[in-house]
């Protein structure tokens, strides 16, 4: 079912993008220094700090996983590797090959960028960190002399996560994101969408929204997956508090969760971490930790992030928990708390808070964050991604660890 | 007079609106719906971020909000009554211990 009032009058907008060779378009132009192993971490840092317009990307992933973690790690460093926004990579590994790098360059170099590999082998820590300095010195004089050219927005995937939900969540912030998807959509663009857990005992409303039957099989055979594997732990149930602030229903909490997505017809269900093969909204296997769920968007090929809600305290936290994304692909923040905006301008690009003022319709406001999209996807800098601070890579995982 | 609307209709198929700020009982409250302006008098007292009936709802009648069902009316509702876990019942009967906790 449309929603008739977001349908735009939006016509097609080009960006500037980086234009890459496997015709995808990055909106950033960043060197990734990507390690391979733990191990190497600090190596990594060290000469991803030393370089401007070089990444650092640091996790601890891998020691003593199973193989299907192990295969979910590497998809999702690749993922990361290939996404548009990354000119070229460096891998930093150790000689050890635990973990095959060579691998892991070939599966990012079928993108048609650049990828190096550094193994820090016996010759000592900081003779690595000099032989990577000059390494990623050389890729980003090279990344810097590519310029920006006019793209078609369908070009784009935008990853989108809520978190903070709360009053006026469901009423000012999902709702005009959801009209924003609902445009670039249209528009020929991407839209993908995760958290497993949010949507158990909504997959019903989830499901009617599949494209086709196929979909929805395969919503129900996440869900269910889910389900099991949370055993004991809580659910998303309605809750005493969900119940004091207006939610009557279990569909109607889900659904004021689900409307950020938008309108569309969900296009299929992806792993974690898995690019989509055609345009459309899709919907993620995955959990809700916010630092998992934006690694896998930003592997899955978002090139731009939206994190919507921010309601209660959550609006105070600087960047988001977990997530080493804004350096990755730069997130835009939104809020429907018009209180939140005002204390936290500082961290918060769109202050949806206009709706519940009163100031602003929904519509108003979901071309405002259209718009804002088109503009950080040109080069426009946000709030949390002009940050240097740094976390680690944090990738979903679900087997035992050793 | 203060312009600060009472409250918000968020898609214009639905049959019910959210309360922008409490609402005292028996105020008229202006509804805007799409293009279409209209006054409703809310019937109680309804608290920010909970619901009232835009359209009089029979029992068994979906509530609509995003455009979709979130639910079935248990009794007749009239247009600017309160609709809540009293009147309104989800697919799921997860809300039962619930309701029986909040009577205490």
């Amino acid at each position: 079912m449309t929603q008739k009032h977001t349908k735009g009058k939006v016509g097609t907008i080009r960006i500037l993008g980086f234009k890459r060779k496997d015709g995808s378009v990055g909106v950033r132009n960043n060197v990734a220094i990507m390690s391979v192993l733990p191990c190497v971490n600090m190596i990594t840092y060290a000469i991803g700090n030393q370089i401007s317009g070089a990444i650092p990307l640091i996790h601890n992933e891998i020691s003593n996983r199973g193989q299907q973690d192990i295969e979910q790690i590497a998809r999702t460093l690749a993922g990361i590797g290939k996404n548009p926004n990354m000119h070229s990579v460096l891998l930093v590994t150790l000689k050890c090959e635990c973990f095959p790098a060579s691998e892991l360059a070939e599966e990012i170099a079928k993108s048609g960028k650049p990828v190096e590999i550094l193994v820090a082998d016996g010759g000592g820590t900081w003779e690595s960190i000099g032989r990577g300095i000059k390494i990623a010195k050389k890729m980003v004089i090279e990344a810097s002399e590519m310029q920006r050219e006019p793209s078609d927005l369908s070009n784009l995937t935008l990853g989108i996560k809520c978190g903070g939900s709360g009053a006026t969540s469901a009423i000012a912030s999902h709702p005009p994101l959801g009209g924003a998807v609902d445009m670039l959509i249209n528009n020929g663009g991407t839209a993908i969408f995760s958290e497993t857990t949010e949507i158990i005992g909504a997959e019903d409303v989830l499901a009617k929204r599949a494209a086709n039957k196929q979909v929805t099989q395969q919503i129900y055979e996440v869900v269910n997956k889910m389900k099991s594997r949370l055993k004991g732990l809580p659910t998303t149930d309605l809750t005493s508090g969900n119940i004091n602030s207006g939610l009557s229903t279990l569909e109607e909490k889900s659904l004021g969760a689900i409307v950020k997505a938008g309108s569309t017809p969900i296009r299929g269900v992806l792993k974690y971490g898995e690019i989509p093969k055609e345009k459309g909204l899709y919907f993620m296997d995955g959990p809700a930790r916010t630092g998992e769920v934006l690694t896998g968007l930003a592997a899955a090929g978002s090139q731009i992030l939206v994190f919507s809600g921010l309601d209660g305290g959550t609006a105070d936290v600087p960047m988001l928990p977990d997530s080493v994304a804004p350096r990755l692909t730069p997130i835009i923040k939104i809020t429907g708390n018009p209180q939140n905006y005002r204390k936290h301008e500082n961290n918060i690009d769109i202050n949806a808070g206009t709706i519940i003022e009163g100031k602003e319709t929904i519509e108003k406001v979901a071309e405002r964050i259209y718009k804002e999209i088109t503009r950080v996807a040109s080069g426009k800098r946000t709030k949390t991604e002009v940050i240097k601070y740094q976390e680690s890579i944090k990738i979903y995982t679900t087997g035992p660890l050793s | 007079m203060s312009k600060i609307p009472t409250s918000i209709v968020i898609n214009p198929d639905d049959n019910v609106a959210i309360a922008l700020t409490d609402i005292r009982p028996k105020t008229k409250v202006a509804i805007e719906v799409g293009k279409k302006k209209y006054i409703i008098e809310v019937k109680e007292r309804i608290s920010f971020g909970h619901k009232f009936a835009i359209k009089d709802i029979k029992n068994g009648e979906a509530i609509l909000k995003y455009g979709q069902e979130i639910g079935k009316a248990t009794s007749d509702v009239k247009k600017g009554e309160y609709l809540h876990i009293h009147n309104i019942e989800g697919k799921w009967g997860i809300i039962e211990s619930i309701r029986r906790k909040m009577k205490k």
